[in-house]
């Protein structure tokens, strides 16, 4: 039988590649930015378009989607190929892919810092977005299989597994969490409220963690790593064990993020429980990946990329250990909410993700331009000054979140919470702020190096576009007898999709039924009515400042947080939140019980500039909110979308609604007017002050009130 | 020597005793070597055997001494359950894709150790508390912390013997230079360095919004009102610590500072106080 001659597809590679390296540092000098934001509040600029809580979903949003998003495509579409004997399906779908994803980032980087944002971590994106988001996922999801189904390669090898199961599981998680209600073009709102809309969320955020940082890198290390140390994978078994272990248990631990909060307890000891279960399935890849250089370990120290990938793996290792850790109720009642966190995803991120992409780079770039790499030297430089941000970007932070954490929790012996005044919590910890920002400063002079370094490579060859090989073609088997189940499975590329897809289903679909339909799950409480208008939109400016990335709204059952901020939040309090507005990190206090702590005169001068009524505070100033005026055009949609949703405004209130909204306006303005703030009713901040005056109160009121 | 005996403690019978034990240890030894040699002499005198020199094998070549080294297993190879790097040629499994090759080790058996016992532990846990029900729900656990934090609170306050509240503080002078302290920490956001009213009104004229005694002022500071943007300082502060505050506040009385905020409230006269804070009160009208 004569071999097949074709060709693979370098350049969209080499496309994916450029694309990693560009967003990367764009990604990273913006997190480099909020790192000293939060020690040094001029570095917001005053203005609202570079403030802290518009541009930390920047970062977020470039690394994970932009960085990591590309550098998984990358590794793709060279791994599949070769692993498949194939080029991909379809060029034109390659290129669709590709510039509708950088399209994609740079509609995000646009509207993020306009304020556009849905609010939900690591899918602040809005609507319009969102679908762009589903076609290219779903252009990718063709290519792929149009390339498997295409194949020359009988048997699918580990590191498609995890391609298969990254594309099929973002698909879902993606799409669940983007059941939104258009309100205008540029605003929807969360179809679900409050717990249920809290539960998707981190259903969607942790495994968002799973299946687009976890599950992509494990398939490109299986892929890459043995290539680069010229060894075989240790253990064929523990691949099948430790691949089908890790996406099932992982979509269950989602909860983890909800500990104490009002999401019902058997779903909270589901995510504990299921949490404790991932280490040895997350290990599986560790370890295969490490085994694998045995008897090439000599190769790791001359070899740089190798060098990346070792660290990388052992960051993995660390990562995956400590989130488990983390889960347990009381770990987590100290770490939650504090700069603990923050390291703990760092490490995976820097780590994991960063490192690996950085090895690929490294070992992929002079192949595809038939060349060695520039300089050694520099790679080497990269690796040391890379090694050392994690360090300085981890240690403090870990210890600034256990500072906090504790310092959150002490009493005296009076009784009385011995920091009763948060910010001293803060203040306590501004030192550590600084040397992490240091760390994140070698990061990214690290990447940037290497981005030097690798044009240099680029320049030096010539990229193979296409680059020729040859196989067999497939031919039709009949079933082999006694052939080893997963085996075959290996063999029926739609079997295995299905099969995946039903696993992963299975986790988020016990927590998540019976939370949205047994009312049981979510008690109401007779005296929590809606929002009013003015509220409302004061609540939509709360999102589009961002305050929800450092402000929680969620009081946990504990004494240091009930003698704090006072009664803890129950289930009820947020049935007509859509989205609700917990946050996952207290830079500053709680805000759930903030109605009627302190005057609106106080708010005002707060916002205005926060320092003169806290001294020290690292707030930003938000005195644009003072300048401009409340888009009131949008109060009747917003009124509409809400009853859609089934929040129980009386029939016709949309058209009488912006009535109400001046009334509660001129009332606040005339209340500043008292303490000489003359301030026009028809302002943003008028509106936020109603807003967190409103927060937390109804359940104060009588119900029969 | 008599340092170290003395700093021992032994006596005169003691180290002879010891030297003794020494003495016979060393005999023991002395007999033991002296039998061996014995035991050979009588068997080279039985047995005769020509004398011969001693070959010492050829040193290895560093690729065959690096060979006989790895076949041993180390302490980590056993651990991880990894057969010997040489016999992988056995375990590879035949196919290849694009030049790698998987072996066909078993799962390690401490990874199923891990793997299996974590799925125990998470049953386990999920029956502890939601089947069997045996550990407490969320708010139990906050309700078990809040008793234990109010016996603990009582016993430190009944050891104390301090005891101030809005029915029993009293004006007290002691307390005013402590009480700048507090007032400076916390209050001069809303009311100024010098009391002068900010947010907040003017602490230093004879108006007052809530009261002007001293237990209306503590009371006001304890629980705040929220109305009118007070805040409640119950949690923030101890009761000494309002005490302090409150008797300072009151000692700002007519103090007439730069910039001072209109008067608000009813003017609030009451002898003692005006008596016992002697600091020009009487001058006012």
């Amino acid at each position: 039988m004569q071999p097949d001659k074709f060709y693979y597809d370098n350049k969209i590679v080499r496309n994916f590649a450029i694309a990693t390296i560009v967003w990367g540092i764009v990604g990273m000098t913006v997190g480099l930015l909020i790192a000293t934001q939060l020690y040094s509040p001029s570095m917001n600029m005053g203005n609202q378009y570079t403030t802290y809580g518009r541009i930390r979903p920047l970062h977020t949003n470039a690394v994970i989607f932009a960085f990591v998003g590309n550098a998984i495509f990358m590794g793709v579409y060279y791994s599949l190929q070769r692993l498949l004997k194939a080029r991909m399906f379809s060029d034109l779908l390659s290129k669709i892919h590709f510039w509708g994803w950088q399209l994609i980032i740079v509609a995000a980087a646009i509207t993020l810092p306009l304020g556009l944002s849905t609010s939900h971590e690591y899918a602040e994106l809005e609507w319009p977005i969102d679908i762009a988001i589903t076609i290219i996922w779903v252009i990718f999801g063709v290519n792929m299989f149009g390339t498997i189904l295409k194949r020359r390669e009988k048997h699918l090898y580990v590191a498609i597994w995890f391609y298969i199961a990254t594309f099929v599981t973002v698909a879902v998680l993606h799409i669940v969490n983007s059941f939104e209600l258009p309100v205008s073009i540029f605003k929807s709102y969360y179809v679900f409220a409050g717990v249920q809309d809290a539960l998707v969320q981190w259903w969607y955020g942790h495994n968002a963690v799973a299946f687009f940082l976890t599950t992509p890198y494990l398939g490109m290390m299986y892929y890459f790593l043995p290539k680069m140390a010229n060894r075989p994978i240790y253990s064929y078994r523990l691949s099948i064990l430790h691949f089908w272990a890790l996406i099932f248990i992982y979509i269950w631990a989602g909860p983890h993020h909800l500990l104490y909060t009002s999401l019902p307890g058997w779903a909270q000891s589901l995510g504990v429980a299921f949490s404790i279960m991932l280490i040895a399935p997350s290990w599986g890849g560790m370890i295969n990946g490490l085994l694998t250089l045995r008897g090439a370990w000599d190769k790791v120290r001359d070899d740089v990329t190798l060098k990346f990938m070792v660290v990388a793996l052992t960051a993995y290792g660390m990562a995956t250990f400590e989130g488990p850790m983390l889960s347990l109720k009381s770990v987590n009642a100290i770490a939650h909410f504090t700069d603990w966190i923050i390291a703990h995803v760092h490490v995976g991120a820097l780590g994991w993700n960063g490192f690996l992409t950085f090895g690929v780079l490294y070992w992929l770039i002079p192949r595809i331009y038939k060349t060695t790499l520039y300089s050694k030297k520099l790679a080497s430089f990269h690796f040391w000054i890379g090694t050392l941000g994690i360090l300085f970007y981890a240690i403090p932070l870990y210890w600034a979140g256990f500072t906090q954490g504790l310092m959150w929790k002490e009493f005296t012996p009076e009784g009385l919470l011995k920091y009763a005044n948060f910010l001293e919590t803060v203040t306590r910890i501004i030192p550590m702020y600084i040397m992490r920002s240091i760390g994140g400063a070698f990061y990214l002079s690290g990447v940037i190096v290497m981005a030097y370094n690798l044009f240099k490579t680029m320049r030096a060859g010539k990229l193979i576009s296409n680059e020729a090989a040859e196989a067999l073609p497939l031919i039709k088997e009949a079933n082999e007898p006694g052939e080893f189940w997963h085996r075959r499975l290996e063999r029926k590329p739609m079997t295995f999709l299905v099969l995946s897809l039903i696993v992963i289903l299975i986790g988020g679909m016990v927590e998540m039924l019976p939370t949205f339909f047994i009312s049981s799950n979510v008690p109401t409480i007779a005296s929590v009515k809606p929002y009013t208008p003015l509220e409302l939109q004061g609540r939509d400016l709360y999102i589009k400042e961002g305050c929800v990335g450092c402000h929680t709204q969620t009081i946990r059952p504990f004494r240091s947080e009930t003698e704090r901020y006072g009664e803890y939040s129950k289930a009820g309090e947020f049935v007509y939140d859509h989205p609700f507005l917990w946050g996952s990190k207290r830079t500053g206090p709680d805000l759930q019980r903030e109605g009627g702590k302190y005057s609106n005169a106080w708010h005002y001068n707060h916002m205005m500039d926060p320092r003169t009524m806290s001294p020290g505070s690292i707030m930003p100033a938000f005195d644009w909110l003072i300048d401009q005026k409340l888009d009131t055009t949008n109060t009747a949609a917003k009124i509409n979308a809400m009853q859609t949703l089934g929040v129980p405004y009386p029939n016709g209130y949309a058209e009488i609604a912006n009535k109400d909204l001046d009334k509660q306006a001129k009332a606040i303005s005339a209340n500043l007017a008292i303490d000489k703030i003359k301030v026009g009713s028809d302002r943003e901040i008028i509106a936020i002050i109603a807003y967190l005056q409103r927060l937390g109160t109804d359940i104060k009121n009588k119900p029969s009130k | 020597m008599k340092i170290l005996i003395a700093s021992f403690n032994l006596s005169i019978t003691e180290i002879l005793i010891i030297a003794l034990l020494v003495f016979v240890v060393v005999l023991l030894f002395v007999t033991i070597v002296l039998f061996n040699a014995f035991k050979i002499t009588l068997k080279a005198q039985n047995n005769p055997q020509p004398y011969h020199k001693y070959d010492a094998p050829l040193p290895l070549a560093y690729e065959d001494w690096l060979k006989q080294k790895k076949s041993k297993p180390n302490i980590w190879t056993k651990l991880l359950s990894l057969k010997p790097i040489e016999k992988e040629e056995e375990l590879i499994i035949p196919h290849a894709y694009d030049g790698i090759h998987e072996l066909n080790n078993p799962v390690p058996t401490w990874f199923n150790v891990l793997f299996y016992g974590s799925i125990i532990f998470g049953l386990g846990y999920f029956y502890y508390y939601h089947v069997g029900e045996y550990g407490p729900k969320q708010d139990q656990e906050y309700e078990n912390e809040m008793v234990q934090a109010a016996t603990d609170k009582k016993i430190f306050l009944a050891k104390s013997g301090e005891k101030y509240d809005e029915s029993s503080v009293k004006l007290d002078q002691n307390l005013i230079v402590s009480g700048k302290q507090v007032f400076n920490t916390n209050c001069v956001a809303c009311h100024g360095e010098k009391g002068q009213g900010t947010v907040g009104p003017n602490l230093t004229d004879e108006f007052w919004l809530h009261g002007g005694s001293i237990a209306s002022i503590f009371k006001t500071i304890k629980y705040g009102v929220p109305a009118k943007g007070m805040v409640s300082w119950e949690k923030n502060l101890s009761a000494k610590n309002i005490a302090e505050l409150s008797n300072y506040i009151l000692s700002l009385n007519g103090t007439k500072p730069a910039n001072a905020k209109a008067p608000q409230g009813d003017v609030y006269k009451e002898e003692s106080a005006v008596d016992t804070i002697g600091n020009g009160n009487t001058t006012k009208q």
